[in-house]
């Protein structure tokens, strides 16, 4: 299903798929969209977490501990240190996209200045979270 | 409106609105990290955070859902398209409503 860059002649559907990401030369600009979609997919899975948080926290205090045991472990802690850069990521580089929409910041040299703003700033804010957790 | 135009504004009104929701909720998990049942159990009670987390969860579910469409559009060709969305749809919609009835459940044993 990733041969053909219109793949969907057969069924009558003919929009066009994207081309490989693999022949596309990396530049920061298309690793961050990249970055944006990726971790837009890792947050929409990320709200089956929420969703166990709060189920468990409905279900009494027995259930609250063990979710709380799993995300205070070592592996909890690396998921939610990434699920919180992902949404602090997600976010800055959406306030970038929505300054696009608005036709803000569109030459190549801004588009890489908040491209970079984007990955220090996301960095920078996810750790002084975890400093004070 | 077309159903491309709505998407596309939908998108971006749900984005507008969930970047002070995430800051929030952000900032709330943080200073939530070591709290207990019942300091957890409290905050979740109080009206402002009953707004605002359901706020957050629907308004999240309905951006992720607009979003895992656009990526799936791009690089997955139908039957797999519909296929995977559905299952994605009704996975995120399942996850909302057990939040959804999380939080009412939990702001309804305070009252």
């Amino acid at each position: 299903m990733f041969d053909s860059t219109d793949a969907n002649h057969s069924n009558g559907r003919s929009k066009p798929l994207s081309p490989h990401l693999t022949v596309y030369k990396p530049q920061l600009t298309s690793i961050l969209s990249i970055l944006h979609r990726s971790t837009g997919v890792a947050l929409a899975a990320g709200t089956l977490l929420i969703s166990y948080w709060l189920v468990a926290t409905m279900a009494g205090p027995d259930y609250f501990d063990s979710a709380y045991a799993l995300f205070s472990s070592w592996i909890g802690r690396i998921l939610l240190f990434c699920w919180s850069w992902a949404a602090i990521y997600h976010l800055s580089n959406g306030i970038r996209h929505l300054s696009w929409d608005l036709g803000i910041g569109f030459s190549l040299k801004a588009t890489y200045l908040s491209g970079t703003v984007v990955i220090v700033s996301s960095l920078i804010f996810t750790l002084l979270l975890w400093s004070i957790v | 409106m077309p159903s491309a135009s709505l998407h596309w504004k939908m998108q971006r009104l749900s984005a507008i609105a969930l970047i002070p929701l995430t800051l929030w909720f952000i900032m709330s998990i943080a200073s939530l990290a070591h709290a207990d049942y019942t300091t957890v159990h409290q905050w979740i009670s109080t009206p402002l955070t009953i707004g605002l987390l359901i706020l957050f969860v629907s308004l999240s579910a309905h951006h992720a859902i607009l979003g895992m469409q656009v990526v799936l559009e791009d690089y997955v060709s139908e039957p797999l398209f519909t296929q995977f969305f559905t299952v994605i749809r009704i996975v995120l919609f399942i996850a909302t409503a057990l939040s959804l009835i999380a939080i009412v459940k939990i702001a309804l044993e305070t009252l």
